[in-house]
């Protein structure tokens, strides 16, 4: 494992109460106006060397979470501490210090890379940002993370548009690596890439980890890649967290509607034709305007009136006290006693 | 299915018959061809899925289907077949006249195909009004009964929407109103469900199998997605590197693969309850156009090549049953 100097008593990770809403413009056209509650009320924790997924369709909130809890945004209210630091209320050199053993890689390695610099200098930019090495050390450091992202040292001269889209990801992933980090945030690393280069990067990602005792906060719309890759998962529906559970007992017994009806949608292949009248109706609410209860109530086959008003808060299972559920209603056991209204 | 595979009970002769469909792009070093000679066809009523990653010709090939190949690319071989109309010997305004009406096409993002600044209902109402004889009044009846077909809930309201105003699953439902408007004998969808959250994808899916039941026409339905086109086509094909390297009844391909690419592209694929360690990977790149291997394009990267599948390239065979396959080594275990 690989606490570090740091030795952190508490978790690596660990998010409370976050909370990141967006000001909406009220321009001429607009129907709606008013703030976009993206994240609203979102907590966790993440040990060293573990993988959390962070999954839920678009609008959900993860990707905002993600961005907060790394500071790309100012979140508006709870707190991350990492390391056992908070970074909510860094600024400045003290916030570029203390986020220095996290890293992100994002989904685009095409808008993420500069094309104006080599990829030695790309991938070397966070050691002269954060004045790490000698020249020297710099390069050794290079050719090793290089050589551990499946690129060749000798690349290190070329320039993005010389690689393909899943090179681009290895050079995004040694850029990341390149400081040491704790903590890698992840947000949709595949989803820009062809099917088999998909399955090249998540080993590369996996081994990584097993290396170095990395531990990964994954962000994906991907359930398949999720139940691969990830330890525990989180499942975030318009800016809260509806379930969280081991990989395992999320897949195997999903408590939540929302959960259930999101791994029912994932296509198999050589499953079949898909059934009529199985889809889960309605649309997604705009987080500008969340229903009031339970956010998912609109959409699921179980609301009553209860659900409706109150939102559900996010409580652990008896029998699992790691399985946590912010349903009125949760799904039992395939053997339970249904507890349907 | 192929142009040697059965036809569907239907009678008549095929929806779309392509025949040696060649598609190239000019470059420096000569040109590149995107679809390298492919044959296939779609009964009525039929769904054909197009599976492959980036550069493997799906998309080129759907243009090629409605005289759209932007240029400087040109089909420089091989015909297509509306019925009896051959697309490929038709001139501009014959192509406008069946598009829309004969063949009809949606794509992945519809924010791109519609129009912003024409509400909802005007557009659907315009594709309706080009090929059919009627006043404003009767394809703004037409237009309101296309949105109610494909389910978008309050459809009067939805006619004036722009679409901007809708959410992506309510846009691609307004395009797939706006294909159908003219009762089209063809459907080409490319992508139609990648920019969808997982949830909206399910339902887009069904509405297009309900939409076939209700209209009848064929559906060539493109996707890098093999799940998604498991859900939804009779037969698959397979295309890589401009090729057709597998084709089949879905029940043929995804039990009985025999392509290394097509086993590959399965197998590479995480599942939900798989639970395997490692993911088996396919090594190298997606094919560079430019730089093809001599022989079988997927040779570089497979791992049953020899000299011979560096050296010729495969013809597609028949495995039986209609199922083709382009490999000197189909169905052999991978080593």
């Amino acid at each position: 494992m690989s606490a570090g100097s740091h030795a952190p008593a508490g978790p690596l990770l660990e998010v409370e109460g976050l909370v990141k809403h967006f000001r909406m413009g009220g321009g001429l056209f607009a129907r709606h106006s008013g703030r976009i509650q993206a994240v609203n009320g979102v907590s966790f924790t993440l040990a060293a060397g573990e993988t959390l997924a962070l999954v839920g369709e678009s609008g959900c909130g993860k990707t905002t979470a993600a961005r907060t809890i790394a500071r790309l945004y100012r979140p508006d209210a709870g707190s991350v501490r990492f390391q056992g630091r908070d970074l909510a209320g860094l600024r400045g050199r003290a916030l570029k210090s203390a986020r220095r053993a996290l890293q992100m890689v994002f989904q685009d390695p095409f808008g993420s890379l500069n094309p104006r610099l080599p990829v030695g200098a790309i991938i070397n930019e966070p050691l002269k940002i954060h004045g790490i090495g000698t020249r020297a050390e710099r390069g050794e450091r290079l050719a090793r993370v290089m050589t551990q992202v499946g690129l060749n040292p000798r690349d290190a001269e070329r320039y993005p548009h010389q690689f393909s889209g899943g090179q681009r990801q290895r050079i995004a992933i040694a850029r990341a690596l390149v400081l040491e980090p704790e903590l890698i945030i992840a947000d949709e690393p595949l989803s820009a890439l062809d099917v088999s280069i998909q399955s090249q990067i998540l080993n590369l990602l996996k081994d990584i980890q097993e290396d170095r005792g990395l531990a990964f906060l994954f962000i994906t719309h991907d359930l398949a890649v999720v139940d691969h890759f990830a330890d525990r998962v989180a499942v975030m529906y318009l800016g809260h967290i509806v379930e969280t559970a081991r990989r395992e007992a999320l897949f195997e017994t999903p408590r939540h509607p929302y959960t259930r009806a999101l791994i029912d949608a994932v296509p198999v292949p050589g499953g079949g034709k898909r059934r009529l009248g199985t889809a889960t109706a309605g649309d997604v609410p705009s987080p500008a305007a969340p229903p009031p209860g339970c956010p998912f109530h609109p959409r699921c086959p179980r609301a009553s009136e209860t659900c409706r008003r109150t939102m559900p808060a996010l409580e652990p299972r008896a029998e699992d006290p790691g399985h946590r559920v912010a349903c009125h209603h949760p799904l039992e056991a395939p053997t339970g006693a249904g507890g349907a209204p | 299915m192929s142009a040697a595979g059965s036809l569907s009970d239907h009678g008549g002769g095929p929806v779309l018959t392509v025949d040696g469909l060649e598609v190239t792009f000019p470059t420096a070093d000569g040109p590149l061809r995107a679809v390298a000679g492919i044959s296939y066809s779609i009964a009525p009523a039929r769904t054909l899925g197009v599976v492959g990653e980036s550069g493997c010709g799906k998309s080129v090939t759907a243009l090629a289907i409605l005289g759209l190949v932007p240029p400087p690319g040109r089909i420089a071989g091989g015909t297509v077949w509306l019925g009896d109309l051959e697309v490929t010997a038709m001139d501009e305004a014959a192509l406008t006249a069946i598009r829309g009406e004969r063949v009809s096409m949606v794509f992945q993002e519809p924010m791109t195909a519609l129009n912003p600044v024409l509400t909802v209902g005007e557009q659907i109402a315009e594709a309706w009004a080009l090929h059919r004889e009627g006043s404003p009044a009767e394809a703004r009846q037409a237009a309101l009964e296309m949105i109610a077909r494909v389910r978008i809930p309050d459809p009067v309201r939805c006619f004036d929407d722009y679409p901007h105003h809708l959410s992506g699953g309510m846009r691609q439902r307004a395009m797939i109103a706006m294909a159908l408007a003219c009762g089209p004998e063809l459907l080409i969808a490319d992508e139609p469900t990648t920019a969808l959250d997982v949830t909206i994808q399910a339902q887009i899916i069904e509405l297009m199998m309900e939409m076939q039941a209700e209209f009848g026409m064929a559906i060539q339905f493109i996707s890098h997605n093999l799940g998604v086109v498991s859900e939804i086509a009779d037969d698959v094909m397979v295309m890589y590197a401009g090729h057709i390297v597998e084709i089949g009844s879905s029940a043929q391909i995804f039990a009985d693969p025999r392509h290394p690419y097509t086993r590959a592209l399965m197998e590479t694929l995480p599942r939900i309850g798989a639970r395997v360690h490692r993911l088996p990977a396919i090594p190298g790149t997606v094919p560079d156009l430019g730089a093809l291997p001599a022989g079988c394009p997927f040779s570089d990267r497979c791992p049953l090549a020899d000299a011979t599948c560096r050296a010729q390239r495969p013809a597609l065979e028949d495995q039986g049953g209609g199922h083709f396959a382009a490999c000197f080594k189909a169905g052999e275990p991978a080593p």
